[in-house]
C-alpha cells in the first residue's frame, strides 16, 4: 500500500529543536516589555492561576477548579 | 505588584508555591513574548501557537501548585522545554494522521511537487530568500522596518501595531505600504527575485 506524506514531521522536529537552542541563548531581558499578540489568553491563565486548586485524595492526586 | 517585579524568576515561584497567587501573574508576563515567539516560529499558525502557549502555562501553573517544580535550572528554560515538547506532541499526533492513500487513483491529486517537501536546492534557495529580506528590512527607515518587524516577525494586527507605536491604524499600514515600495525598489535595484522559479 502506498502512503505519502504531505510533511517533513522529523525535520520539523529537528527545526524545533535549533530554534530551541537558540532561543535558550538570548537573554530573557531581551523579550522584557515587548508586545506580544496573546493578551486574552495570558487573562484567561491568570485566572486559572487563581482558581486551579489540587490535593491529594487516598494518596491520589485529585484537581479541583473553586471559582 | 511593583516589589514583585523585582524578585528573581526563583522567588516568584517559591511565593507562588507559597500562596502569593499574584505572583504567577509577574512570571507569565515575564516569559510570554519569549515562549510565544518561539513556539510561532516553529508552528508558524497563530491559532495554533495560542493552543500550544495556553497549554504549556496551563501545565507550568499546575506542576508548581502540585509541588512537582524542582528548582533545577531557569523557570524559564524550563516553561521553553514544555512548549518544546506539546509542539513536537503536535507533530507526531498530525504525522500519525497525515497519511493518504492512493491505493485505488491512477491520478493522485496530492503527487504533485508543489505539496512535496522542498529538496535541498530548493531550501538553500528559500534561506537566501529569507537573509535577502531580512537585509533588505534594515534597511528600510526606523518607523516602516519596525511596523515589518511587528508584523510580519512578531504576528502583531495592525490595531496592536498601532498602539505599540503611538500611532493611528491609518499611519501604521501607510508606513507597510511605503516599507513594501522601499522593498519592491531596493529589489529592483539590486536586481534581485525573491520568488522560487
Amino acid at each position: 500500500m502506498k502512503k505519502l506524506f504531505t510533511q517533513d514531521y522529523s525535520r520539523l522536529e529537528k527545526e524545533a529543536g535549533r530554534l530551541l537552542e537558540i532561543y535558550e541563548r538570548m537573554p530573557d531581558e531581551y523579550f522584557v516589555n515587548q508586545k506580544s499578540s496573546v493578551e486574552l489568553i495570558v487573562r484567561k491563565l491568570k485566572g486559572f492561576a487563581r482558581v486551579y486548586n489540587n490535593y491529594s485524595l487516598n494518596g491520589t492526586d485529585a484537581e479541583i477548579i473553586i471559582n | 505588584m511593583d516589589k514583585q517585579t523585582m524578585l528573581s524568576d526563583e522567588e516568584l515561584v517559591k511565593n507562588f508555591i507559597a500562596g502569593n497567587v499574584t505572583c504567577i501573574d509577574v512570571l507569565i508576563d515575564r516569559h510570554k513574548a519569549k515562549v510565544f515567539s518561539y513556539i510561532m516560529m516553529c508552528v508558524k499558525q497563530q491559532e495554533l501557537a495560542e493552543d500550544i502557549f495556553q497549554e504549556a502555562f496551563i501545565r507550568v501553573i499546575k506542576t508548581l501548585k502540585k509541588g512537582r517544580y524542582s528548582d533545577s535550572g531557569k523557570f524559564s528554560s524550563w516553561v521553553m522545554r514544555i512548549a518544546h515538547n506539546l509542539i513536537i506532541d503536535h507533530y507526531r499526533k498530525q504525522k500519525n494522521q497525515v497519511m493518504v492513500s492512493n491505493d485505488n487513483y491512477e491520478f493522485d491529486l496530492f503527487n504533485s511537487a508543489r505539496f512535496s517537501d522542498k529538496s535541498v536546492e530548493e531550501k538553500l534557495v528559500h534561506d537566501q530568500i529569507l537573509s535577502e529580506v531580512g537585509m533588505l528590512v534594515k534597511m528600510l527607515p526606523d518607523n516602516q522596518r519596525e511596523v515589518v518587524e511587528m508584523r510580519h516577525y512578531k504576528g502583531l494586527s495592525f490595531k496592536e501595531i498601532a498602539e505599540e507605536t503611538n500611532v493611528s491604524i491609518n499611519t501604521a499600514l501607510g508606513r507597510m505600504r511605503y516599507a513594501l515600495m522601499n522593498l519592491r525598489r531596493m529589489m529592483e535595484e539590486r536586481n534581485l527575485s525573491l520568488t522560487l522559479s
